[in-house]
């Protein structure tokens, strides 16, 4: 059987069948991701399709990391501005398709596009907002949570924040 | 800009500079940007319901600022399954 392509989004695309198990992230599949990437221009969805048919996706942005309101004496070496990241916010995958593998090819796909923000434009680290019940996957993968003051994710239940420096991920690409 | 009026608000130091920067690279007036800035974040609350919007600044704790200068100063090695995460892809320009 031939492995799903990724690619970014098109508004072609067949999303009207897709079911995850959670009909948030169905909705927002069907309708919003698309105006969100290609008319707000605040988040870009890349999709696992097979034919015309979306079958997975992951939605990534991209944020920054702050400490303003952080102690000055707490502060320690990091740089005073805002530290560039890219943030994945959603990923899904079609209830047919779970349990292929599909999800870990689409975040090494979000992970590898943080590279190549990192060379664009800048970029630290990538921030996952993991669900509760994949916390340990994440965790596996050399991610660490994060506490935020402010800018969690709406989503709900509500995600655990979790960073992984792209060094780290440049790393796994090299061996 | 027609019947132009002054606000004034209270905003965090990195917000102030990352508006004289972008003002300074682009030569447009701060004005402008906070203006533009303003309606395009309005619009984009009116046509997107708030749990599609993911918020772009994380305000880090105490703790959590620790955690990322760790990381970052001492970057963990990749871990097996980070290794075998990023076997199933190539990169995206070759794909």
């Amino acid at each position: 059987m031939t492995e799903p392509a990724i690619r970014r989004l098109l508004a072609g695309d067949d999303t009207s069948s897709f079911r995850c198990g959670d009909p948030e992230y169905d909705l927002f599949l069907q309708r919003y991701a698309g105006q969100n990437q290609d008319r707000l221009f605040v988040g870009t969805t890349y999709a696992a399709v097979e034919g015309p048919r979306v079958v997975g996706y992951v939605t990534v942005a991209v944020g920054h990391l702050d400490r303003d309101d952080v102690p000055s004496q707490a502060q320690g070496g990091l740089p005073r501005y805002p530290l560039p990241v890219l943030r994945l916010a959603r990923l899904a995958i079609d209830e047919a398709f779970q349990g292929r593998g599909l999800g870990h090819r689409l975040a090494a796909y979000a992970f590898a596009v943080a590279l190549q923000v990192r060379g664009a434009a800048g970029c630290v680290g990538v921030v996952v907002d993991a669900l509760p019940d994949r916390v340990g996957f994440y965790a596996d993968l050399g991610f660490v949570e994060l506490e935020l003051i402010s800018g969690q994710s709406p989503i709900r239940p509500q995600p655990v924040v979790v960073f992984l420096p792209i060094a780290a991920v440049e790393a796994a690409l090299s061996i | 800009m027609t019947h132009a009026t002054q606000i004034s608000a209270q905003v965090s130091a990195s917000a102030k500079q990352l508006l004289d920067e972008l003002s300074a690279v682009s030569g447009v007036k701060k004005s402008r940007i906070v203006e533009d800035a303003l309606w395009f974040y309005v619009r984009a609350r009116q046509e997107l319901p708030e749990s599609a919007i993911v918020p772009a600044r994380m305000v880090l704790t105490e703790r959590g600022a620790a955690a990322v200068e760790h990381s970052l100063t001492q970057p963990p090695p990749a871990t097996p399954a980070l290794v075998s995460l990023m076997r199933t892809l190539a990169r995206p320009d070759e794909e």
